[in-house]
């Protein structure tokens, strides 16, 4: 008491400028005290905290203090009828929602009783709600939140295919696009889209962002206008006209500008040029999130028609349907093709819905079996509850009785029987759904590799609607079985039957039944997924990728273009020679080797190869990935080479225009091209072009670059002999710790260039575990879910029995006394509780095998009707129900006969 | 004489604490002063609850006043006991003292 202090005001957050308590807690209670009342009431308990609760408790306490006055006044307010209102009282038979709002005070009162069931109970509801609405919230902004532009139907993603070479979804050459676009009778707007890596200088550092080159038409295509600013402008493509304006994107507005209101018209550099901000792009979580500053595609004659970066979106003009456009675009296609053979044989266009742009059909898949999951979660968690109210209304069926014998309506016993499901309901889905809000958290700071977009998800509106949904089905779900077993017609013998009633009718023990088969069922479903997803990801670890992933560090470097072809063709060698001779002098690095392209970065280039011995029709071409690489590229990523040699210096130092290159192959590649025969020292042309040949000097071990669930990838390894190509990416195998490396590296490259930024470091551990990411959280989730299940089932289970054996230990004390041996009643009982489970292990695995077949996009050398897991998981639900009834029944057995007998 | 003329026993305390906090109070003080008298802890809740009826049954009268920033800004709602409300507690108090004749029980001893 003496250590006052004076009301100190920065206890946190909750009260900023004015004094009010904690937020939340205020809120509850407003939402429960009538308007004429909460002015006074809140404002006293914000008075009393302020001025002596923090001083004599200290702010922690306080707080406990305040939610624990708002939590008893709501609680008295229920208890008492009418609450604060007693001045209007309310008159008997307004309707029902004053005799459900009486039902649900005195089922308040009836579950504060009995705490350890409430809790059970709540908690039970609280999983349940809690995965689904997670699950929902992740579902909803994947799958079924608005889509961001107008009219979705009339927008199209175009990719090109080459069917000669294999090729469904193609990326597109700059003239190509020119020549569609103009040739085109379909779109309004047809655009494209560039990926370009940048650096971002001028300022203190430079930075490595990325950028795009949109065509000037690609934001009204997609029917957007930029938030501020202004769009381009149709002219800014013309190569003379360039008038170097960029737009930024929101996220990149506002983390590297602060969100500058005055940022239009300010100078940007990019590699070294200036371009002038004319405008902020909206969020869209598809396209204009996907780099942080768009600048025009200028139209550039000199670009070749055989360099497919370019990636197509269009919009249709009114009234012409998809398939007339798509007959259109492959006419477009075959003219080009007739045009420029050479670049174009066999191009063709293919569609894909804008709607299918946020979420891959395995994507899709996915979510669905998950959200799946969790409803047999909840429908477990609802079986449970149904279960527990079924005992409580059997041990209350006297209760009941004398009710309706008294002249309670029918529909007055069920609403009251039904207000404990309602109330439950909504507790638990207010615990779920802080459940909920946890597990978004969780999943927004590691799940970002797993789920696109994954910043989107939040617990919205509608989420919150599907919350109040799911706890009223749970309600009436698991409330109604309970209030329908409720005596009505028989009331003579229920209000007879009195205390020893309770172990309930043969219909109560049926429908008990029932509930523990379903429960089992259903658990079993769960358990038998899990199994195969879990099953199919260790597949996936056993698979041998080839490289080697531990103690490997990549990163990339950005060489910026000069517009001189000869002259950056030099600067790569330079760059390229020196910058490994430094890396390979630092004592923890062993091996160091760069290539242009990110090593397991999920995604690939690849060319046309032909033996030179072979016609140059399309059965003989074969698609195959390419990379530069430097000579120890092989050692460094730990390939052994099969036959021949590896590359050496002098095939890098080679000169380009002197073919043939020496080139190495992977085994796979090897195989397809000279099945049987010794590769070595054989000549390809490579990208299907006669003036570009190869000789091959070695053949390597083939490596799964494209993920382990993906075939051996078939390569063709040139040396890096000064092809200008950036960024250029380093694998560096090292002694210890890889990261280690990193200040050691990015000071040589400081020393090297201080304008050349390092980035895009990380791992090869971490790229392939980003690669299974997806695979890794179905597998993690259905996991959780089905165990879960399967402990909300045991506990039903050993609720069920427990409850029949404690109501039985009278009749087992006669069996007993009457000389029955322990071990026969122990068996009778045990096998009667365990039939259900049984039924239910029978019934689950006839689901499984119906439902699994869903999964089996989803797994990975596993087939979806895979005995092993089927076996394991029926064994181990089997005995597990087994354990829960025998448990029970051992105790009920330990009882003194005659002690059983006395409460007769 | 009918059932509702004798107060409850916690209708009684707050009637005191009222008249304690010298006859005009609000929810919080009559709160604390129930709680330090006492020593047991009690919801800001229950005391308006039974305030409300205290007021319904004419034994005290209540009126709300002007905001303060210290409340959040929020007026408080005061209460002054009526001549009634003295009363009914002599009233009570005369019942229990006539109850209480001749008995004697140490508080102690129950424990015991």
């Amino acid at each position: 008491m003496s250590r006052k202090q004076p009301c100190r005001n920065s206890m946190g957050n909750d009260h900023t400028g004015t004094n009010r308590g904690p937020h939340l807690a205020s809120l509850v209670l407003a939402l429960f005290v009538p308007d004429e009342h909460r002015d006074y009431l809140i404002g006293d308990l914000a008075e009393e905290y302020h001025r002596h609760i923090i001083p004599d408790k200290g702010p922690v306490r306080a707080r406990l203090w305040f939610w624990q006055q708002v939590i008893r006044s709501v609680g008295s307010r229920m208890l008492v009828r009418n609450g604060f209102n007693n001045k209007h009282p309310k008159h008997k038979g307004e309707g029902i929602v004053s005799s459900l709002l009486m039902d649900i005070r005195h089922a308040f009162r009836g579950l504060l009783k009995t705490p350890g069931f409430t809790t059970v109970a709540v908690i039970t509801l609280a999983l349940g709600i809690g995965a689904n609405t997670a699950i929902f919230s992740v579902v909803y902004s994947v799958l079924l939140a608005p889509f961001p532009y107008e009219q979705p139907a009339t927008l199209l993603q175009i990719w090109g295919t080459k069917a000669n070479r294999g090729w469904f979804r193609a990326s597109l050459s700059e003239p190509n696009f020119w020549d569609f676009k103009e040739r085109n009778q379909s779109f309004e707007y047809l655009a494209a889209y560039r990926g370009w890596n940048v650096n971002l200088t001028g300022d203190e550092y430079a930075e490595r962002i990325r950028g795009a080159r949109i065509s000037t038409e690609f934001l009204r295509s997609l029917g957007v206008t930029p938030a501020m600013g202004r769009d381009f402008l149709p002219e800014e493509d013309d190569l003379g006209q360039d008038g170097h304006v960029a737009l930024l994107s929101d996220n990149f507005w506002r983390t590297r500008y602060g969100s500058d209101p005055n940022i239009v018209g300010q100078t940007v550099f990019l590699d070294g040029n200036a371009f002038t901000v004319i405008g902020v792009l909206p969020y869209d979580g598809i396209w204009l999130n996907n780099a942080q500053v768009f600048v025009p595609l200028v139209r550039n004659p000199s670009e070749s028609r055989a360099n497919n970066v370019h990636v197509m979106i269009g919009r249709l003009k009114d009234g012409v349907s998809q398939e007339a456009a798509y007959a259109d675009m492959t006419a477009v296609a075959q003219q080009l093709a007739e045009l420029y053979p050479d670049p174009n044989e066999g191009l063709g266009v293919n569609f894909v819905s804008s709607t299918r742009w946020r979420a891959d059909s395995d994507m899709r898949i996915a979510l669905w079996v998950l959200m799946g999951a969790v409803g047999f979660l909840l429908l477990i968690a609802c079986v449970n509850l149904a279960n527990l109210l079924l005992a409580r209304a059997t041990g209350r069926q006297r209760e009941t009785a004398v009710c309706a014998a008294l002249g309670a309506s029918r529909r007055r016993i069920v609403s009251k029987l039904l207000a404990e499901s309602i109330l439950l309901a909504f507790v638990g889905a207010g615990l779920g759904l802080l459940l909920a809000v946890w597990a978004t958290q969780l999943l927004k700071a590691h799940g970002a590799n797993a789920v696109p977009r994954v910043e989107e998800v939040s617990i919205n509106l509608w989420v919150l609607g599907f919350t109040l949904a799911a706890a009223t089905v749970t309600a009436v779900f698991s409330g109604l079985l309970p209030a329908l077993q409720a005596p009505f017609a028989n009331l003579v013998s229920a209000l007879r039957e009195g205390d020893r009633g309770v172990s309930g009718n043969r219909v109560q023990n049926r429908v008990r039944g029932v509930l523990v088969g379903a429960e089992v069922a259903l658990s079993l479903i769960l358990l038998v997924g899990a199994g195969l997803l879990v099953r199919s990801f260790g597949q996936l670890q056993r698979v041998d990728n080839g490289f080697e992933p531990a103690n490997r560090l990549t990163f990339a470097v950005n060489l910026p273009s000069t517009g001189n072809s000869e002259e950056e063709s030099q600067n790569t060698r330079l760059f390229l020679t020196g910058f490994l001779d430094r890396l390979k002098s630092v004592p923890q690095i062993e091996s160091a080797a760069a290539v242009n392209w990110k090593p397991l970065g999920g995604s690939t280039i690849n060319m046309g190869i032909r033996d030179i011995a072979k016609p140059a029709d399309s059965e003989s071409v074969l698609l195959a990935d390419w990379r530069y690489v430097t000579p120890e590229y092989f050692r460094t990523m730990g390939l052994s080479m099969v036959r021949g040699r590896s590359l050496t210096n002098e095939d890098v130092m080679h000169p380009v225009q002197l073919p043939p290159w020496s080139l190495v192959i992977s085994e796979a590649l090897a195989d397809d091209l000279w099945p049987a025969e010794d590769p070595i020292g054989r000549q390809v042309f490579l990208w299907d072009n006669e003036q570009a040949t190869g000789m091959v000097v070695g053949v390597v071990e083939n490596m799964r670059e494209q993920g382990a669930d993906q075939d051996p990838t078939r390569a063709v390894y040139m040396p890096y002999n000064g092809a200008v190509w950036s960024p250029v990416h380093f694998v560096v195998h090292t002694a210890g710790e890889p990261t280690a490396v990193v200040p050691t590296i990015r000071n040589l490259l400081a020393d090297f260039d201080s304008s050349l930024p390092l980035y895009d470091i990380g791992t090869l551990d971490e790229s392939l575990m980003n690669s299974v990411a997806g695979r890794q959280l179905n597998a993690l989730l259905l996991s959780v879910f089905s165990i879960v299940a399967l402990v909300l089932a045991l506990a039903g289970i050993y609720g069920v029995m427990a409850y029949s054996v404690a109501k039985r230990t009278s009749e087992i004390g006669v069996r007993v006394a009457l000389g029955a041996g322990p071990a026969t009643v122990l068996r009778q009982i045990v096998a009667a509780g365990v039939r259900p489970a049984l039924i239910g292990i029978g019934v689950g695995l006839a689901g499984a095998l119906v439902l699994s077949r869903f999964l089996s996009n989803l797994l990975f050398e596993i087939q979806p009707t895979d005995p092993t897991t089927y076996v394991t998981v029926a064994l181990l639900l089997g005995s597990a129900a087994l354990v829960s009834c025998y448990l029970p029944a051992r105790r009920a057995l330990r009882v003194d006969p005659v002690e059983a007998l006395r409460e007769e | 004489m009918g059932k509702g003329d004798y107060l409850g026993e916690f209708e009684q305390l707050v009637l005191l604490a009222l008249v304690r906090l010298g006859k005009t109070g609000y929810g919080m003080t009559v709160r604390r002063e129930l709680e330090e008298t006492s020593g047991r802890s009690v919801s800001i809740g229950s005391v308006y609850t039974t305030l409300d009826r205290l007021e319904a049954k004419g034994l005290l009268s209540s009126e709300h006043g002007e905001p303060e920033p210290i409340r959040g800004g929020r007026a408080k709602r005061t209460f002054t006991v009526e001549a009634e409300g003295l009363v009914a507690l002599a009233r009570s108090r005369e019942l229990m003292a006539r109850m209480w004749n001749g008995i004697s029980v140490d508080a102690d001893a129950e424990i015991r």
